[in-house]
């Protein structure tokens, strides 16, 4: 009956998740050591990262498929994968941290600030590999409660509270409609599984459909689709720089990969699931079109990049909408998961870069206004140049990244159907739309002279660098040297329950299977 | 060959970074020059490589592969389509960097840009694969922001901005066409999606009667759309007038000299090959808003007193000559199209050329304000004479040929019936309205010319300074290629001949004409 528990090759597979959760105890631990100090525990920090990321390397390699702990969680190339840029991105992170406001930050502070994006982290990772309904409760909440306390770390602003609070509340209704549909998905499948529950969907019941409905606004408010979004503007706006970087990348990254492999559960059953892929389809390009729109009338950029992230988290749902469609093989899936992985990929360059720069800015100039942009190419030409590649990048200019995520989340929605084509339409729409506010920032730091005699920014060469690598990646990936584009193709493999591939395949084969076990039975 | 092929599209590239990093602007404009007169060089060895090989359809073919995930190779290589258009462009370049020898402003980073442009502008008539060739056109768009952006005049940011949407939106149109190959084309090929340009001619899948017939008239619009944003067609034109008034001299010649080329290029590569039966069945429309294009921009160039939003809209007057030429199907219409776009590539290149040489001292463009130029300096008035009358399409100049190529390919299609057997009497009308045009063209040309040349010289051109030797340098060039080219056009046919034959055989299959009195 009970897949057999093999804890220490489990615990194998979840390494990365292990090393996390030891470098958290250790971080919030080191400041026993010494209060004052600084460096211990964001070294602790950032040797934790770099072993998880090894170890999530190295479990990529090693069975690249498995359901560990009771197919509670799936540890495939997919997941994997995500986990490697979810390591990288949150390092990088670290780095910006670092680089642009530990100073400003308290001693004492420190520890807690590096234990939180730690435990957000290992929660991050989790919903990457979350393949029950219990584990995705239990991931998002331990990817959420971190981010809620994360994003009102400036304890002393009254934005930062505010924010904080506005997070808290939306994120707590949130979960609690999320528990009532997996309760009421419990009541009509009778299982947590993934699989068994797409596998009950194929004779969708009301309660089923209701419960699945409300579930997904809990993916919803993580991903901030409309009309879930609220929060993610003032959020974005009032919490530290890095902070933001991380919720936009990190947190969404999580959610969407969580969307796809539920979403990808259902596709593979022989039923077709026409609502599913509608429903999500259209809350991707709601949201997508919602933000974008929203975008056009900000002037503070940190506003503008959130609701450009509403827009990307946009473009990515309508991508995996497609993973419904019934009956996809897995080369399907595979041009589904490898759009997904790519896009998160490209994006978490782009905006930690412009997240970046724009920190730097404010820190110098103290302002966020884009007004106060006017004439920085002659002020700061580097810093302008890079913000123009990430700005173009996140457009979509060809050459660039972006574009190439975009055109892959293209060739993703293609699978589906009729419908994937108005969503094409939806997505191209929205990339000549958002060219408008991406420009402006060239606009100001180009074409605007300076009146006010606003201050040079100058960089240390540690940022420099760390944006000249985003800079860079997002040239390589968009000129597709390394073809990462086929790198994440090969990637996006997902595994799914053994129940369930035997519920599919052969029906006699289980059929034939219950007797034996009635059998043995005494 | 294929080494000296791709090294000429990034030799630009390098050498922009490179004068970014020059200590003076001095060496970066002779780093530039160099670059330029290296690239020529390159495209010269081509041509003369593709002559003496006897190459007719594609040479120099080369890819690699280079996004395994959709098939897309990196593909170069150059055929009768695109080698004169290369020429033109490095030729060009080479006399836009001494046109930009007094650049103050931030010159590095014009030059910088100038350069990118020029990798672009190279990579979009080299490229042989339909996804390269997107990027190219698409960066090309990104130096041209800003160089008219920041180097422009008073309503730069409005023009750069204008310029940028309206070929966006252009490109946003390509690009639902490709994502449409990209899906409907694994149809033909039987698994991954094509995207050589060669290749994608005429589909039987696209043929009236395929599968996806209906898909071939959406996308057929969505391409023309796309490049009569670039050529720029009548209605599309309106960002033309405004990047041209504001972009500085050089930006305003290469602009006209090359990038409209761009859509007209891509019109003869894609939208016509690709879907020949889709144009068959609109030849009308767009013969039609050729025509228009002819008549509304000599009339709107008449009512200019502007100098140079005339030489603009002159522009779009004579590039209603190339849609009108591509949309008949006729053979003569297409070599006609071609060589207008050669002509005017040259011509209006020097037109704005010749108004940046009075604008610079000057500072103003007021036609009613001028006058006399000519006794002031008689041989930059010479020039002008030759510029302009070339421009008008005065026999023995090389405005002519494409004119009156363009005007017997479009009486032909008549005859020919390649447009449908009842079109005689619409390609008469079309024809008509064509050739009064001409007339209207010699209206604003002469009487522009008289307010601007003829009269007395007035009291405030005292103290210009004379026309220098650099600027007398790239007239007299010029000026000599508006002679050579209206004497001996076979320069440009026999190069495009083999290329030509094949394509008109893939959009017009039967009752193919022989082009021997035409090409030579």
């Amino acid at each position: 009956m009970f897949p057999t528990l093999d804890i220490l090759n489990d615990l194998k597979l979840v390494a990365p998740e292990v090393i996390l959760v030891v470098a958290m105890c250790a971080a919030i631990l080191v400041p026993f050591i010494n209060r004052r100090n600084v460096t211990l525990p964001t070294m602790v920090a950032i040797i934790g990262l770099g072993a998880a990321l090894i170890a999530a390397i190295f479990t990529t390699g090693q069975q690249s498929s498995s359901l560990v702990f009771s197919d509670m969680l799936a540890i495939d190339s997919f997941s994997q994968f995500f986990k490697i840029i979810l390591m990288l991105f949150t390092l990088l992170v670290v780095m910006q941290w670092v680089l642009t406001s530990r100073d400003q930050t308290h001693a004492y502070d420190v520890p807690d600030f590096l234990c939180l994006l730690l435990g957000a982290t290992v929660g991050m990772s989790l919903m990457a590999s979350a393949n029950n309904l219990l584990m995705i409760l239990v991931a998002t909440e331990a990817a959420s409660l971190p981010s809620f306390v994360l994003a009102g770390f400036r304890k002393r602003t009254a934005a930062g509270s505010e924010s904080s609070l506005k997070y808290v509340v939306f994120g707590a209704a949130a979960s609690s409609v999320s528990i009532y549909g997996m309760s009421l998905v419990y009541g009509a499948v009778g299982s947590l599984d993934l699989a068994a529950v797409a596998e009950a969907g194929r004779d969708m019941s009301p309660m089923l459909a209701v419960g699945l409905m409300a579930m997904l606004a809990g993916f919803a408010f993580k991903l901030s689709a409309v009309p879930l979004h609220f929060w993610c503007p003032d959020v974005f706006e009032a919490a530290p720089t890095e902070v933001t970087t991380f919720l936009s990348v990190a947190s969404k990254g999580a959610a969407i990969c969580m969307l796809t492999r539920l979403l990808v559960n259902f596709g593979v059953t022989d039923g077709s699931f026409p609502a599913l892929v509608t429903g999500v389809g259209i809350l991707g390009a709601v949201t997508a079109t919602w933000g974008n729109l929203a975008a056009l009338q900000q002037s503070n950029i940190k506003r503008m990049l959130a609701y450009s992230s509403i827009a990307h988290a946009g473009y990515m749902i309508m991508g995996v909408s497609a993973a419904a469609m019934g009956g996809l093989n897995d080369e399907a899936i595979r041009v589904v998961a490898g759009a997904v992985l790519f896009y998160i990929l490209v994006y978490t360059f782009m905006n930690l870069g412009a997240f970046t720069v724009a920190a730097v800015i404010a820190r110098r100039t103290g302002s966020e206004n884009l007004e106060d942009y006017a004439g920085l190419s002659s002020r700061s030409p580097g810093l302008a140049a890079l913000l123009v590649v990430f700005m173009l990048s996140l457009f979509g200019m060809p050459g660039l990244g972006g574009f190439l995520g975009k055109i892959m989340i293209g060739a993703a929605m293609w699978q589906a159907g009729s419908g994937g084509v108005a969503l094409i339409a939806v997505l191209v729409l929205n990339t000549l739309i958002s060219f408008y506010y991406y420009v402006r920032p060239v606009y100001f730091m180009y074409l605007r002279p300076d009146t006010q005699g606003r201050p040079a920014v100058t960089i240390g060469p540690a940022i420099t660098a760390m944006l000249v690598l985003c800079a860079v990646a997002l040239v390589a990936t968009g000129i597709s040297r390394p073809d990462m584009t086929h790198v994440t193709k090969e990637y996006g493999r997902l595994v799914r329950s053994a129940t369930f591939r035997d519920a599919t395949t052969s029906t006699a084969a289980t059929t034939v299977e219950a007797g034996e076990r009635l059998v043995e039975l005494p | 060959m294929t080494t000296m092929l791709n090294l000429m599209i990034f030799l630009p590239l390098i050498a922009g970074i490179a004068v970014l990093a020059m200590p003076s602007r001095e060496q970066a404009k002779w780093l530039t020059l160099g670059t330029s007169i290296v690239v020529l060089i390159m495209s010269l060895i081509i041509t003369a490589g593709y002559i003496s090989d006897g190459a007719s359809g594609l040479a120099y073919y080369n890819e690699v592969t280079w996004i395994q995930a959709i098939n897309v190779k990196y593909a170069t290589g150059v055929d009768g389509l695109s080698l004169p258009l290369v020429v033109l462009t490095t030729a060009l370049s080479v006399l836009i960097v001494l046109a930009s020898w007094n650049v103050e402003k931030a010159t590095k980073a014009f030059l910088a840009l100038y350069l990118f442009l020029m990798t672009a502008m190279l990579g979009v008539f080299l490229a042989m694969d339909l996804f390269l060739f997107y990027v190219f056109f698409e960066v090309s768009l990104l130096p041209m922001y800003f160089l008219i952006g920041i180097w422009g005049g008073p309503r730069k940011e409005y023009a750069a901005i204008k310029f940028f949407i309206y070929t966006l939106a252009g490109s946003i149109c390509l690009l639902i066409v490709m994502l449409g190959l990209f899906f409907l084309t694994p149809q033909h090929t039987g698994g991954e999606p094509l995207w050589h340009m060669i290749e994608l001619q005429n589909l039987p899948i696209f043929a009236e009667g395929g599968a996806y017939y209906g898909w071939a008239k959406v996308f057929f619009w969505l391409t023309l759309i796309a490049f009569a944003v670039k050529i720029p067609a009548a209605p599309l034109h309106t960002w033309l007038p405004d990047a041209h008034v504001e972009a500085p001299t050089p930006i305003s010649m290469i602009l006209a000299g090359v990038l409209l080329k761009m859509g007209g290029y891509a019109l003869m590569r894609i939208t016509y090959p690709f879907f020949p039966d889709a144009a068959q069945a609109f030849w009308h429309i767009v013969a039609a808003l050729g025509v228009f294009g002819i008549i509304y921009g000599a009339l709107c160039a008449m009512a200019q007193s502007d100098w140079k939003k005339l030489v603009a809209y002159s522009s779009v007057s004579h590039m209603g000559y190339v849609t009108l030429g591509i949309a008949v199907l006729t053979t003569a219409g297409f070599y006609g199209a071609y060589f207008q776009m050669i002509a005017h590539g040259i011509t209006s290149a020097m037109m704005f050329f010749m108004v940046g040489v009075v604008y610079e001292r000057a500072h103003h463009r007021e036609i009613n304000r001028l006058g006399g130029m000519w006794l002031k300096w008689p041989g930059y008035g010479g020039w002008s004479l030759v510029c302009f009358f070339a421009g008008m399409g005065l026999p023995g100049m090389c405005g002519f040929i494409g004119e009156i190529m363009v005007l017997l390919g479009t009486f032909e299609a008549a005859g020919a019936g390649q447009v449908g057997a009842n079109a005689a009497p619409t390609v008469y009308t079309l024809g008509i309205l064509a050739s009064s045009g001409v007339v209207l063209t010699a209206g604003y040309i002469l009487w522009m010319f008289q307010r601007v040349y003829m009269g007395q010289p007035r009291p405030d051109y005292d103290h210009y300074e004379p026309v220098n030797a650099r600027e007398y340098a790239i007239m007299t060039v010029l000026g000599i290629a508006c002679f050579v080219f209206g004497i001996m056009p076979k320069l440009v046919f026999n190069l495009t001949e083999g290329t030509f034959d094949h394509l008109l055989n893939v959009i017009w299959p039967v009752g193919q004409v022989a082009t021997a009195a035409l090409g030579g």
